[in-house]
């Protein structure tokens, strides 16, 4: 080999070198995202209200989406959940019918509930049990 | 009325001789046979052992359980590996035989302020992997759940977990 080759050599060894200096050190944590998914509030993207009002939606009218309400509340953390139950305040609820219908509306008003009572009313007491597992805080 | 004559010709000696060396060759390739059997019956024998050892051992080595790592950058397993593997065993006694009560699972995984992403990956480490009859092959935590609970169950395990831990 020529000395230019061992040069181009060396330097190609070199940069491959850094090359795998670089990812090893930038590259994401195995088996897992940057942020991790169980706990913490790191996801700028994320709007509490907006989950509150789809929650809401989905419990609102008579007969209810389990699955739906358990995919909502998949990659919510307990942090973030508390926020949602914050931005949930309180919606009038019938809890005899589980919806917002109100049948004596000129006699009377539905009372106001919080998430946790809508969610209690909603789901049956195993499914609320793997909520109330998940968000201790709130539930 | 001439009659058949039933009896043969006598046979010539040297035919004799050639039928004889024919019957002490085809004995003596019998007996050579038998010996080249016997010899390669150790051979096969080893080679079969052979296969036979590297075939389990390629079986165990695929079927060992991986251990999933849990991720510095995350915070630190808010339960203790002897707490994780009672959880563990816990799991395993609603769901080993027959799927006893779901609560059981669900109470598994509580924790006051609801457990994180390494003490999730501590009690499916604990876990390993289980078999609970002598035929049974052996199963990893999600494998158990996908074996043994409904898809609704399975959905609802995912979400307490935050798909940590996905049947």
């Amino acid at each position: 080999m020529t000395k230019q080759g061992i040069t181009y050599t060396k330097i190609g060894i070199g940069v491959v070198a850094v090359g795998l200096l670089i990812y090893y050190a930038t590259r994401p944590p195995v088996g897992g995202s940057a942020d991790d998914p169980t706990h913490g509030d790191n996801d700028p993207n994320f709007d509490a209200h907006k989950v509150a009002i789809a929650l809401r939606d989905t419990m609102s009218s008579t007969g209810t989406d389990e699955e739906e309400i358990l995919s909502i509340l998949k990659f919510v953390t307990p942090e973030q959940f508390d926020k949602v139950f914050k931005a949930f305040g309180k919606w009038q609820y019938n809890a005899t019918l589980g919806n917002q219908i109100n049948p004596l509306g000129w006699f009377t008003q539905l009372p106001f509930v919080d998430l946790k009572g809508w969610l209690k009313s909603e789901l049956s007491a195993s499914e609320y049990n793997v909520l109330k597992t998940k968000y201790p805080k709130n539930l | 009325m001439k009659t058949k004559s039933t009896s043969k010709k006598p046979l010539k000696k040297s035919s004799v001789a050639k039928g004889k060396k024919g019957a002490l060759r085809g004995a003596d390739i019998r007996q050579s046979v038998i010996e080249q059997s016997t010899s390669v019956i150790p051979f096969v024998l080893k080679t079969l052992f052979v296969i036979g050892v590297g075939y389990w051992g390629i079986r165990m080595y695929k079927n060992r359980f991986k251990e999933r790592p849990e991720i510095s950058d995350y915070e630190d397993a808010n339960i203790t590996v002897p707490e994780a593997e009672s959880r563990a065993d816990a799991i395993f006694g609603a769901i080993g035989i027959f799927l006893g009560d779901f609560d059981t699972i669900v109470n598994a995984f509580s924790h006051p302020q609801g457990l994180n992403y390494n003490a999730y990956i501590r009690i499916y480490n604990a876990f390993g992997k289980r078999k609970s009859t002598y035929l049974q092959k052996e199963m990893n935590l999600t494998e158990w759940f996908s074996d043994k609970l409904s898809d609704y169950q399975k959905q609802q395990i995912a979400t307490l977990t935050s798909g940590v831990i996905v049947p």
